[in-house]
């Protein structure tokens, strides 16, 4: 193996703070490897992003400012990758567990006749090679694996290495556009949530369920989301209600998060649930039910009236942080 | 129109997994299994094309397991699916993620289609990766995370979910589309259909049917090998506190998050 790549996502040229997380991740299994690390951006922005990681401890950023994310869905960034890889390689890279970070695993997985494995929240170099953790079957079994072949693509969780600044000594290298023609085109892209953090990307996850009876109570919810620097999340049963997009769903039919912090208000905490965030680092329950099944794994179990105890705790948090 | 799901069957998420300590499979002989929760909305959309799109479309369910796969697939069937293909040979076990989209890809073009609909992911691997991997090994586009779909004639949109909200993207068919929940709501088989399920046509397709090279799976096809499975021991219960007042409960909360240095 002659390196360690991550693709790192950015919005419009600011860096998402998972891919400051996997630069540094790669740059570090470089080291230890005693191999190159690179990170790759593409799309509009990229000479912005490819600037911003600079400030990282990653040896070279290569930046595809015209590889047409933007109007065609995965086939350009596939086939810009496989150049990269082809050439570099053979390598590992690390991709972000997003929508699109799994369908280029896929993908390029196919194409260079990788090995990948995907949900992890762990890597290590060991006897020179990668050993990596994942969680399977809801968090229930940690499963430890290696490569066999010499390319690997890791998808990783977000929230699973540290970011870490360091004085920027890597060098930009620009990659060339494909000229294939592509036809799966973006017809447009529809923001209905501009600024807000992806539930999966956040490090602290304030969640509502059934306990909060109707749409019209989520603003508590993120009003708290907002006062911590978190996003919003739900259960099955408020996301089947229609209260709030599919999107926030954590758990079975939604997204795994593993959060720093994860406080769930008005959710019982059926396996269904559990499965989608028991990876939190800590996890506070407010549900006015002493016997939900919550209260058997969370770290703080609040009983009471979630309606006047979760805006007391928004205030409070302001206060303090206004204060801090 | 020729439309095909592609579906698994997972362990009941309720069901405790044991592994093989010399194969480190998981035993799933021993635990009760069910049609992977996000296969159902798959199934759902199909059937609903073919209600809309009317005329010769027909909707198969293709599937890899053992031979009791067959119980996961009546299940589609009675939901309304026209007839199903189950890959299934003792070679099987062992393969991979990437080894499972190639068989399910080589099954694919045994059967022929115009639309492939897949859910997202499994509930018991999540990768999330095969939808796409299948699409590549065919060579046709990969519309995934769709929570709309629709068929303008030679041509498939869908709105793909997003972090921020969702594009709309569109590519000519044949396609592969992965489907969110929240796209429909399944319908469940009804007696009526049950019934009739049991008269519809399951083909079994080994390994020699669809032309796979055995290099390519089981353990010696994969990837990657697993080191080891460790059980991850439930969470301790933390400490549970009754608030009569609910400035004393918010109270509570801060200093907690204060002392775990969480704020």
């Amino acid at each position: 193996m002659k390196a360690v790549v991550a693709l790192v996502e950015h919005d419009a040229g600011t860096v998402r703070r998972s891919g400051l997380e996997l630069a540094t991740k790669a740059a570090d299994l470089g080291r230890d490897l005693g191999v190159a690390s690179g990170a790759v951006v593409l799309g509009p922005g990229a000479d912005a992003a490819a600037q911003a990681l600079k400030e990282t401890p990653i040896d070279t950023i290569y930046a595809g400012a015209a590889v047409p994310v933007d109007r065609f869905l995965i086939d350009p960034a596939v086939d810009a990758l496989e150049a990269l890889l082809k050439e570099r390689g053979p390598l590992t890279m690390l991709v972000p567990a997003t929508n699109a970070g799994k369908d280029i695993a896929g993908r390029i997985g196919v194409r260079l006749g990788a090995g990948v494995i995907t949900e992890a929240n762990d890597i290590a170099a060991q006897d020179g090679a990668l050993v990596v953790r994942s969680p399977k079957f809801g968090g229930s079994i940690i499963s430890t694996l290696r490569f066999k072949n010499t390319y690997g693509i890791v998808v990783c969780r977000a929230n699973s290495f540290t970011a870490r600044a360091e004085a920027g000594k890597g060098e930009v290298v620009a990659l060339a556009a494909p000229t294939a023609q592509y036809n799966t085109r973006i017809e447009e892209t529809v923001v209905q949530e501009a600024g807000k953090l992806s539930v999966d990307e956040a490090g602290i996850v304030v969640s509502g369920g059934r306990g909060l009876g109707g749409p019209e109570h989520f603003d508590i919810i993120e009003a708290l989301a907002d006062a911590l620097g978190g996003a919003v999340g739900a259960s099955r049963a408020a996301v089947d209600a229609g209260w709030i997009p599919h999107a926030h769903q954590v758990g079975q039919t939604g997204k795994t998060v593993t959060p720093q912090l994860y406080i769930a208000c008005g959710i019982s905490g059926a396996i269904q649930h559990k499965v989608g965030m028991r990876s939190a680092g800590i996890i506070v329950a407010i549900n006015k039910d002493s016997n939900a099944p919550i209260y058997e794994f969370c770290d703080l179990g609040v009983v009471g009236d979630l309606f006047q105890i979760v805006p007391e705790l928004t205030r409070l948090v302001k206060e303090r942080k206004g204060a801090a | 129109m020729k439309i095909v799901v592609a579906v698994k069957q997972v362990p009941d998420t309720n069901a405790e997994k044991t592994f093989d300590p010399q194969t480190k499979r998981l035993n799933r002989s021993s635990i009760e299994n069910v049609l992977n929760p996000f296969d159902e909305y798959a199934i759902e959309e199909a059937l609903r094309c073919k209600e809309s799109l009317g005329g010769d479309t027909t909707v198969t369910i293709l599937t890899m397991a053992p031979q009791r796969g067959v119980d996961v697939v009546r299940k589609a069937l009675g939901m309304g699916a026209d007839n199903a293909a189950l890959i299934s040979d003792d070679a099987i076990g062992g393969s991979d993620t990437m080894s499972t989209a190639y068989l399910l890809a080589l099954g694919l073009k045994h059967i022929g289609f115009d639309l492939v609909l897949c859910g997202t992911q499994s509930t018991d691997a999540t990768n999330g990766i095969v939808p796409a991997a299948i699409a590549e090994h065919l060579r046709v586009p990969a519309l995934t995370y769709a929570k709309k779909l629709q068929i303008n004639g030679t041509a498939v949109e869908i709105q793909r979910e997003i972090e921020t909200g969702y594009a709309r993207v569109v590519a000519q068919l044949p396609a592969v589309v992965s489907v969110t929940k929240g796209i429909n709501e399944p319908r469940y088989p009804t007696l009526k259909g049950i019934m009739g399920a049991k008269k519809k046509e399951i083909t079994m397709l080994t390994l020699a049917d669809i032309g796979a090279d055995v290099a390519r799976i089981g353990d010696a096809g994969a990837k990657t090998q697993v080191e080891s499975f460790t059980p991850v021991g439930a969470r301790a219960r933390g400490e549970v506190f009754v608030a009569s007042d609910p400035k004393e409960g918010a109270r509570k909360i801060l200093e907690f998050l204060i002392a775990k240095k969480a704020i």
